[in-house]
């Protein structure tokens, strides 16, 4: 019995640490004599994350009156899940940025991780609505200090996107929250979709958290930040925020979302149609890509629609949905996993090698976490496609030979980007001027090699056993070939040279999207010039006027200033004193 | 109209005149003494309602209060002396300059 | 007799009040160190009493044994016992500061010299408990006069206090004097009224003697605006932006947090207790107008200002509005407002306190406070302006700060009552604090080379004070409910619900 009360306190106090460690650190930041010691610790803010995210068992909730005004936060397979591979990464990306990042702005780059990350896994316990889109919100904003930290025009350019579309998806969420409330009579997110199930209004509040957390999980065309904002950042915060921070919006979709809990045959088939969508749209626009990260970005994008092909499934047959959920956090972990590892090796691989053994190392690195995203055999992407494929036999709403075949070519697809992503990067010069950085060789091979283990490794003993059923069900052949057709096509244009008038007749830039609306957008305003001039005009004179009003020596100020030296005058105090006591007497008179 | 009435009437009266001179006067010294007289209007109207009923013993209470808003006003009056004369030091004439909070420090 | 036995009511006003007797005695010397050294002294006493009314309920004292109709009686409950926690937490942060604030720092010669600072030394603390002492009497008394009498004392200790600065603060103090005694007379002579009309002075039975008529409106009228007066809302805040802008930092941040909200909570408990049963409306409705001015005005007036301490200054003649949206809400039928106002008399305490603290220590360290010169500061003092910023969010009303849930409390009654006047105010003056906070924060972090040359080391104390003190005003919003359990103990706000309170 007291073990039990032990681990509930150990548990309560878990649930704490976890948000409030990398706060405290926070803390120690507007000090200048601490603020090293907080960058040193900055790193382990994850570990008690990490460890409650292996050693709690038992699913709870727990209601924290006291928090405003009463907040639910709770641990579920979901959470253990998000909560396992996020913290992991964050505390390798923590100990390489530590080396990593330099320079004027070092300590304002950690100061937004801190707050970013104690978001980030605030996210992953809440279980109300508030609590959620609190610390949703606090993760996002901070994660626009994290892109715009080189402050060079292609971050800021990025960054302002960015915070165009989050602050876009803050009010969608903000709407769908509160129209939710209205129609549900709860906040606490379980009963919400419990009671959501058979509202009126139900299709609008799903499309409204679908579009708001959709930005975040870089849902085409929604996700026309995320190819420019990863180049941008510096490598370990594009690692966080293409393993973390954009499973955050997923989580969204799994949180706000009743799937599972009723059959939504329309919205799962839109789900797959968009999924599919995202998954090719990503291949197509990040195969001409040559930035390396940038080339990541569009590969997350397209491993996304992977996901959300998941989800789709999951809406259209309830009676399947612990399956597919199944598939889902296999598939999300194993993309956060190898994501990570990829772009912590973009880092590596810029800084350069001396000696042969590093070019091994650096290969073998490289190749790993590529060939696991791709999908070849015994890797974790194996076994999370096998894992979808399994789910997707048994959903009888969407049968078909079609949606295999389409997944198939969607590997062949991320393979050929991997085999893109290996060609730029590929590591070709010596330089004897570089060195190996320990701070970030170890943190990149430790999250390569949880890559490899991880999987056959699962804690979790539900995961574990339909991760391994997954690994034995699919055929060794059926992983193999798209990858190896793959290597063909992609040796076959290295070699013939069949890539460039592809790149030729097709060459996006990073943002694809962004460009037409945004210069849709100028052409409007440009086509418009003398509207616009008004409108710049009379909004400028109404600045300038409130402005004026307020502080200048105008006429209003003058007014402003005579009337407040008039009411601070004794005289006239002592008047509105007697005026007032006379008006207080007459109030209570009228009143009765 | 009873005796207490009348003195009761005299204290408002003595505290909206008081009032009155405080509101308008300048003067420290002349400000002082009218929130003298304020508060000695506010007594006469406690000392005049304890002995309501002319019959009955006096209500002992009032006589309380009063005694303790006298030392509370002396104390009053000797805070506000002491500024005044600090000021009086300080700028030589015993009236406030009609201070605009925006004024340097 | 146990440590719950005590009467802790009466040791929370004789502990303050007798260090201060001995912080007198001792002199230039000691009586500094001993006045430090109390500040924890009495805090500690204050949190007995805190955990008493926690453990055992609503606490009532007669002092001297003597019964109600004739002695005095103290009443602890839920509502004094916050008021209390807070007053001694926020004094016991500022007291550390105002400690390092009077000791002779290096190469700083403004304040002239080292007898003048060591002469304000002595005399500031036994001022300081005394001031103390009399917020905490106020807070506990259950009696009409002696009430007035802590409104005396906290008064004139409050105008010593200000007038410890010298120069213009002199006369900011003689005119703050004569504002306080005129509104205690305007108290006591309501007292008389109702003591004339109804024999006694204990709060509780005057409340339940009390019946509607021309003396009860007229000592209710007499009392309301000698109350408003002392808490200095709009058009009556003539004396308060010279009064606290002009006073040492460390007397600044305790007006503005405390002394103002004495009066406030003394209007609160009048209403409750004794005026009750009395028909308010249109009394409240007028509070209520007058509220929603001060918001606007005081919050146009801080955005002109040209020195940081009058901007925090006008920043309080507005957020002091906002109490007054309470009494209308209430009276409309929305008594959820009370715990709202009480919770923003709590978040703004410590914001302000903060934020006057930080004025003070960018006064020190520029040697002036003039805000558009404030380039650099920012890099200079990271931690002061990072309080400022805290503070500021509680003001703005922003999550996760007290001041969020104050708001959240009174818009929510607005929107029960349908007083969308009110939350148009309310949504506004949450937009201007924005405006005046970041009219510093902007100047501040301005990339421009620091104008001000620096005027040395500024004490670990003046930093570490009111940043601690900004991080209470943001925990106040994440650990709400205890407070807000607190203040409900013994049922303070009963008599305001409109069941029993209209007819």
């Amino acid at each position: 019995m007291r073990s039990i009360i032990a681990q509930v306190a150990m548990t309560h106090f878990g649930l704490f640490a976890v948000v409030f460690t990398p706060l405290l650190v926070l803390l120690l930041m507007p000090f200048a004599r601490l603020r090293p010691l907080a960058v040193r610790l900055t790193p382990y803010t994850a570990l008690p994350a990490l460890v409650l995210s292996l050693s709690v068992r038992e699913d709870f909730t727990l209601h924290v009156s006291w928090l405003l005004l009463g907040t639910d936060v709770g641990i579920d397979l979901v959470a253990r899940v998000f909560m396992f591979f996020s913290a992991w990464v964050w505390l390798a990306a923590g100990f390489f940025a530590r080396r990593y990042v330099k320079g004027l702005l070092r300590h304002r780059f950690f100061l937004f991780y801190l707050v970013a990350l104690s978001g980030n896994l605030g996210v992953i316990i809440a279980q109300d609505i508030v609590t959620f889109l609190l610390f949703f919100s606090m993760m996002s904003l901070a994660s626009y200090a994290l892109i715009v930290h080189r402050q060079n025009a292609e971050a800021i350019r990025a960054a302002r996107v960015y915070i165009t579309l989050v602050i876009l998806g803050e009010m969608v969420l903000f709407a769908g929250a509160v129209l939710a409330y209205h129609v549900t009579g709860t906040i606490t997110l379980a009963a919400m979709t419990d009671a959501l199930t058979g509202a009126a209004q139900r299709d609008l509040v799903m499309l409204l958290f679908f579009v708001g957390f959709g930005i975040k999980a870089g849902l085409v065309p929604l996700h026309i930040w995320l190819p420019l904002a990863h180049p941008a950042a510096p490598t370990p915060a594009s690692a966080v925020l293409s393993a973390a921070m954009i499973k955050a919006g997923f989580l969204g979709w799994l949180r706000f979302l009743p799937v599972g809990k009723v059959g939504l045959p329309t919205w799962g088939l839109w789900c797959v149609i968009l999924g599919l969508i995202a998954a090719f749209y990503g291949v197509l626009f990040g195969l001409p890509q040559k930035n390396p990260k940038a080339i990541l970005a569009y590969s997350s994008i397209s491993q996304m629609g992977f996901l959300t092909l998941i989800l789709g499934m999951g809406m259209a047959s309830p009676a399947t949905w612990p399956l597919a959920l199944t598939a889902l956090l296999i598939y999300a972990m194993h993309h956060a996993l190898a994501k990570g590892a990829l772009f912590l090796s973009v880092g590596v691989s810029l800084e350069g090698m001396a000696q042969r053994w590093q070019r091994v190392l650096l290969g073998l690195g490289l190749i790993i976490p590529a060939l696991a995203l791709a999908g070849a055999p015994w890797t974790s992407g194996a076994i999370a496609k096998g894992a979808l494929k399994q789910a997707l036999y048994e959903t009888e709403a969407l049968q078909g030979d079609w949606l295999i075949w389409l997944i198939s070519f969607g590997a062949v697809g991320t393979s050929l980007l991997m085999a893109r992503f290996l060609y730029v990067l590929w590591p070709r010069h010596f330089r004897a001027s570089a060195s190996v950085e320990p701070a970030l060789w170890v943190p990149w091979a430790l999250v390569v090699v949880s890559v490899v283990l991880v999987p056959w490794l699962t804690p979790w003993p539900e995961l574990r056993h339909a991760a391994l059923a997954a690994s034995q069900a699919s055929l060794v052949w059926s992983s193999l070939w798209p990858v190896a057709l793959a290597a063909a096509l992609a040796y076959a244009f290295y070699h013939w040279r069949l890539a460039s008038p592809y790149r030729l007749a097709f060459n996006p830039p990073a943002g694809d999207l962004v460009v037409p609306v945004v210069g849709l957008l100028s052409l409007l305003l440009r086509s418009s010039q003398a509207f616009r001039a008004v409108v710049f005009r009379k909004w400028q004179t109404l600045v300038d006027r409130s402005a004026r009003l307020l502080q200048g020596p105008g006429a209003y100020a003058q007014i402003v200033n005579r009337l407040e030296a008039m009411l601070t005058n004794w005289t006239s105090g002592g008047f509105w004193v007697v005026l007032l006591g006379v008006l207080v007497f007459v109030a209570l008179w009228l009143a009765s | 109209m009873t005796p207490s009435v009348l003195y009761a009437l005299a204290g408002v009266l003595l505290f909206v005149g008081a009032l009155y001179t405080l509101i308008i006067g300048p003067e420290l010294v002349r400000r002082i003494m009218a929130f003298n007289i304020m508060g000695s209007g506010v007594f006469l109207v406690l000392i005049a309602f304890g002995a309501r009923q002319p019959d009955a013993p006096t209500d002992p209470v009032p006589q309380a209060m009063v005694l303790t808003g006298v030392v509370v006003a002396v104390s009053a009056t000797a805070v506000a002396l002491a500024l005044a004369r600090h000021i009086h030091a300080l700028s030589g004439h015993t009236r406030l300059p009609e201070d605009s909070p925006s004024d340097s420090i | 007799m146990t440590l719950t036995q005590l009467p802790w009511a009466v040791w929370c006003i004789m502990a303050p009040l007798l260090l201060a007797a001995a912080c007198f005695v001792l002199g230039k010397r000691w009586g500094p160190l001993a006045g430090w050294l109390s500040a924890p002294l009495v805090a500690g006493v204050s949190s007995m009493l805190v955990w008493q009314v926690i453990e055992h309920g609503p606490q009532r004292y007669e002092l001297g044994g003597w019964g109600a109709p004739l002695g005095i009686a103290l009443r602890a409950d839920g509502l004094s016992a916050l008021m209390i926690a807070m007053t001694s937490a926020i004094v016991l942060i500022v007291s550390f500061y105002a400690h390092s604030y009077f000791q002779p720092a290096h190469g700083l010669t403004r304040h002239g010299d080292a007898d003048d600072l060591a002469h304000r030394r002595q005399y500031f603390w036994p001022l300081w408990l005394l001031m103390w002492a009399s917020m905490h009497a106020l807070f506990l008394s259950n009696d009409l006069f002696n009430i007035y009498v802590t409104l005396e004392i906290l008064g004139i200790s409050s105008v010593a206090l200000v007038s410890l600065a010298g120069g213009v603060a002199l006369t900011a103090g003689m005119r703050y004097l004569f504002v306080t005694l005129t509104g205690s007379l305007f108290y006591l002579l309501g007292v008389a009224l109702l003591y004339s009309a109804f024999g006694v002075l204990d709060l509780d039975l005057l409340g339940a003697r009390v019946e509607a008529g021309p003396v009860v409106w007229a000592a209710f009228a007499l009392m309301t605006v000698g109350l408003l007066l002392k808490t200095a809302l709009f058009p009556l805040h003539f004396w308060l932006p010279s009064a606290h802008a002009n006073a040492p930092a460390p007397v600044s941040a305790l007006l503005s947090a405390l002394v103002v909200k004495a009066s406030f909570f003394l209007l609160v408990r009048l209403w409750l207790v004794v005026f009750g049963p009395l028909d308010a409306l249109e009394w409240a409705r007028l509070l209520g107008m007058l509220g929603s001015v001060a918001i606007i005005w005081g919050s146009i007036q801080a955005l002109r200002q040209v020195r940081l301490k009058l901007l925090v200054a006008y920043s309080t003649v507005a957020q002091i509005g906002y109490l007054f949206v309470v009494f209308p809400l209430v009276a409309m039928g929305a008594p959820s407002a009370w715990p709202g106002g009480i919770y923003f008399v709590v978040s703004h305490a410590f914001a302000k306190a903060a934020m006057f603290l930080c004025a003070g220590t960018i006064a020190r360290a520029l040697g002036h406070d003039r805000i558009d010169m404030f380039h650099g500061v920012g890099k200079r003092h990271p931690v002061v302006i990072f309080a400022f910023g805290l503070a500021g969010i509680s003001l703005m009303g922003l999550p996760p700060s007290g001041g969020y849930i104050a708001k959240w409390m009174l818009l929510s009654a607005a929107i029960e009552t349908e007083q969308w006047v009110f939350m148009v105010v309310i949504h506004a003056g949450g937009l201007l604090a924005a405006a005046y906070v970041f009219r510093v924060l902007q100047h501040a972090f301005s990339s421009l080379p620091c104008v001000s040359p620096a005027q040395g080391e500024v004490p670990r104390a003046m930093e570490l004070a009111p940043f601690v003190l900004a991080v209470i005003a943001i925990l106040l919003g994440l650990a709400a409910p205890y407070p807000l359990m607190l203040m409900e103990i013994g049922d303070p706000f009963a008599l305001a619900t409109p069941a029993q309170g209209q007819p």
